[in-house]
């Protein structure tokens, strides 16, 4: 009867801490993450939020020195999988945690082959089956009507707004589990970045989004549950209500930080 | 005293400045001027009509066309022994190799790189007196022997050319495909690869000019003057620079000379336009990532 | 299957010297390698010294050193303030097109022009000397060394130009007290690679400088270089002892790649950090 009123959380961060070449980032974070969301994470710049999201999906391991300790149990696929043991690769973890970035990180190809390489090379689908994820994909996106008729074209020709939408649409297609989202509209005008939040609105819906955000008034629009990244570690929860009213937002989002 | 020591720098670095450039444009101003009447089929050919040496193998002997044949094998089969190589040990050196291993490597590519190419001639001709004891005594001296030492030879600048190509891409574009799940393997094949490719190719480019012009290595691993057809793989062969180095000594009449300088200027378009070509290549290539 | 071919890379490095090595071995047996440290060479009288054409590579790379060395210096200087900055970028690019100038074109055009200008100038001898040599080798080098001491400069002569125009120094007091003794390293890299360069060329020397086995002791007189012996011996003769003096200058030759190398290697690490100056 527990798993109706609680259902199993998307993200669970066990102790979880990072260190580069002994330079500790952050240590002892745990944490809940539930599927319904989206979920925010807030902080001050440089306190270790983007690496937060990357330890999820594990794209911290490239860089040389990076010491993971604890441990980060992301349910995928309907079980639950611990990251760090091994349960799965790491290439399968990523696919199935896509990320989006800060910057529209398009490959330097066309718009369709964005989209058909990955699946070739991650999933091993091809032909008519790619043709058909790509085109859900870009529709999910809402890119679809805009590039329809310019697939073949290098995707570094469209607007900042519609290469995030692109890069969206590339991790959609791979059919993920969760979405980690570390600030993707911070490279946007005010019109695009609105854009993408409808999108993750509507996408939250059907996966769980974790996202780090820069702008208030962004976590106020579209955050479920606020987790704020405290420098002295940890994660804090931010009851929702404050964030209704600027006022006794801003004021406890300064009394937290 | 001082105030004289900026003084002469001033001169001087317009001296160099003046002289330099004028030095260089007297060399192929006079080169042209030489050479430039020579060209035709009379230069390639000889009084042999062009028709029946390309249709019907009619030999050449008073023309350079042996010696373009020759060069232009010599650098296709160079390029082809040693793109492949060159390419993939700059990916590993690049994306793979660390530590002691890479600088060991690094080294071994750079003293390779300082070899002269009198060395690498003397290395191919002491591999055929190497090859006579040891297996065939009629190995000799052959196209296919200095091919492989030409391939030497340009080995080092294209293992740099790849590797420098494959380290100045952003660190985005791995950490983009990271996020996607590709395997290290897929992200350098299917990912860095096609990105770099503009960079590698602006080096070959130039190391098949380097192919070109170099003249020690084939002076000692079978280059000879006066054949009078195309080169067979296990044969002696011609080459312009050769050909140039041997008449520029040995030249007997005013026509000779001629000669010399219509395949000084072929050996230098040649090689100005794989230049040019590779300068094209290395300038698009920056747009690309600066932008 | 990468690794494999960075390896054939290094290992042809390896195989190239273990062959010369193999191939000299004779070398050190039996007291054969005394003969070929002698200053006479004169292969029917089975005298085989080498030490002449030793002593006139460095001769030789050392006079062309001297002619490209400053002149590369010159036109950096030209390029990072003494000049119109205008010029700068037409400048650098012919001075990067002189690196695809075949050899063989500049021996030619030397042995066509230089000599007889010798000859007619000086009155003596057949203008195929260490003069003729050391002018073609300058020019054939001078580019290697621009682009070192120009990569180097173009890293830091903007900030420090900058610096210096602050502290009202005109350009060639920045150039010559802030910019030249901050590129110490470019500026010896430069010199041991331009040097390397020059005292492995085999065409220019075969072309220019007469081939005469002996110490010359005016620019006027002819010379033969380790590099041009290696070419001519193998051309000539074919008595084994002749081989054999080839493969100690192979050795030679090769010793002095080495050192090049070690010399940059030691400049590497000495500052290891800072921006490369092997550009």
């Amino acid at each position: 009867m527990d798993d109706v009123t609680r259902p199993e959380p998307a993200i669970r961060l066990l102790d979880l801490g990072i260190s580069f070449s002994g330079r500790t980032v952050f240590s002892s974070v745990s944490c809940e993450i539930a599927k319904a969301g989206p979920t925010v994470i807030a902080g001050r710049s440089g306190c270790g939020k983007t690496t937060l999201l990357r330890t999820i999906n594990r794209l911290n391991d490239g860089i040389a020195g990076c010491v993971v300790t604890g441990e980060v149990v992301a349910h995928l696929g309907g079980t639950g999988v611990r990251v760090y043991a091994g349960d799965i690769p790491v290439e399968e973890l990523r696919r199935r945690a896509g990320m989006v970035f800060q910057t529209p990180n398009v490959l330097p190809v066309s718009v369709e082959k964005n989209l058909l390489l990955p699946l070739r090379l991650a999933c091993g689908i091809t032909g008519g089956e790619a043709i058909r994820r790509l085109e859900t994909a870009l529709r999910e996106a809402h890119l679809w009507d805009e590039v329809k008729d310019r697939l073949r074209r290098p995707a570094e020709d469209l607007s900042g707004g519609q290469r995030q939408r692109l890069c969206l649409a590339r991790i959609l297609a791979l059919q993920p589990d969760i979405l980690l989202l570390d600030e993707p509209t911070a490279s946007l005008d005010y019109k695009a970045a609105g854009r993408i939040e409808d999108l993750i609105l509507e996408l939250s819906k059907k996966f769980a989004v974790v996202m780090v955000s820069h702008s208030l008034r962004q976590t106020r629009r579209l955050a479920a549950r606020i987790l704020i990244f405290r420098e002295e570690g940890g994660l804090a929860d931010i009851p929702v209500e404050t964030a209704k009213n600027p006022e006794t937002f801003f004021q406890v989002m300064e009394e937290m930080l | 005293m001082a105030r004289l020591a900026e003084r002469l720098a001033q001169i001087f670095s317009w001296a160099c400045a003046l002289a330099v450039p004028g030095l260089l444009l007297a060399f192929l101003g006079y080169l042209v001027m030489r050479g430039g009447p020579t060209l035709g089929p009379e230069l390639l050919f000889g009084d042999v009509p062009a028709d029946r040496v390309l249709f019907q193998g009619a030999p050449v002997f008073d023309g350079i066309w042996p010696a373009v044949l020759g060069t232009l094998w010599l650098v296709v089969l160079s390029t082809l022994m040693a793109a492949p190589v060159g390419v993939l040990a700059g990916a590993y050196l690049a994306e793979y190799a660390s530590g002691r291993l890479k600088t060991a490597l690094v080294f071994g590519v750079d003293v390779l790189a300082g070899i002269p190419s009198i060395i690498m001639g003397l290395f191919g001709f002491t591999l055929i007196l190497f090859l006579r004891d040891a297996i065939d005594p009629q190995a000799n001296v052959c196209l296919l022997l200095a091919a492989g030492c030409l391939a030497l030879l340009v080995l080092p600048y294209l293992v740099n050319a790849a590797r420098t190509s494959f380290e100045s891409l952003p660190r985005s574009l791995r950490l983009t495909g990271e996020s996607l799940g590709l395997t290290r393997n897929q992200i350098i094949f299917h990912i860095l690869f096609p990105a770099a490719s503009r960079g590698i190719l602006g080096g070959l480019v130039l190391s098949i000019g380097r192919a070109a012009e170099d003249t020690a290595v084939i002076l000692m691993t079978g280059a000879v003057a006066g054949a009078a057809a195309g080169p067979a793989l296990f044969g002696k062969f011609a080459a312009l620079p050769f050909q140039i180095y041997y008449l520029a000594a040995e030249h007997q009449n005013r026509q000779e000379l001629d000669m010399a300088f219509g395949a000084a200027l072929v050996l230098l378009s040649m090689t100005s336009v794989m230049f040019f070509a590779a300068s094209l290549l290395r300038r698009s290539l920056e747009k690309r990532w600066t932008t | 299957m990468f690794a494999g071919c960075a390896f054939l890379a290094a290992l042809a490095v390896a195989f190239i010297f273990c062959f010369l090595a193999w191939f000299s071995l004779p070398l050190f047996s039996g007291g054969r390698l005394a003969p070929l440290f002698t200053w006479v060479w004169n292969p029917m009288q089975n005298q085989f010294g080498i030490l002449p054409m030793a002593v006139s590579s460095l001769m030789l790379a050392a006079t062309a050193m001297l002619g490209a060395y400053p002149a590369a210096v010159g036109l950096c200087f030209f390029m990072h303030g003494l000049g119109p900055s205008r010029l700068a970028g037409p400048l650098m690019s012919l001075v990067r097109f002189m690196t695809a100038v075949p050899t063989v074109a500049y021996g030619f055009v030397a042995a066509i022009l230089l000599t007889p200008l010798l000859r007619q100038t000086f009155a003596s001898g057949t203008g195929y000397c260490w003069l003729a040599a050391s002018m073609a080798l300058s020019v054939l080098i001078l580019p290697t060394i621009t682009l070192i001491v120009d990569g180097r400069f173009s890293n830091i002569a903007p900030g420090l130009r900058t610096t210096g125009e602050a502290l009202g120094l005109s350009r060639s007091q920045i150039l010559l007290h802030l910019v030249l003794p901050q590129s110490r390293r470019a500026l010896i890299a430069a010199a041991a690679l331009g040097f390397g360069r020059a005292a492995g060329d085999a065409v220019i020397a075969l072309m220019l400088s007469g081939n005469a086995a002996r110490v010359p002791h005016s620019p006027l007189d002819s010379m033969r270089v380790l590099a041009a012996h290696i070419a001519l011996v193998l051309a000539t003769d074919s008595q084994s002892e002749a081989y054999a003096s080839l493969f100690a200058c192979g050795l030679l030759l090769f010793a002095v790649i080495i050192a090049v190398n070690a010399v940059l290697r030691l400049l590497d690490r000495e500052s290891s950090g800072g921006p490369g100056s092997r550009g």
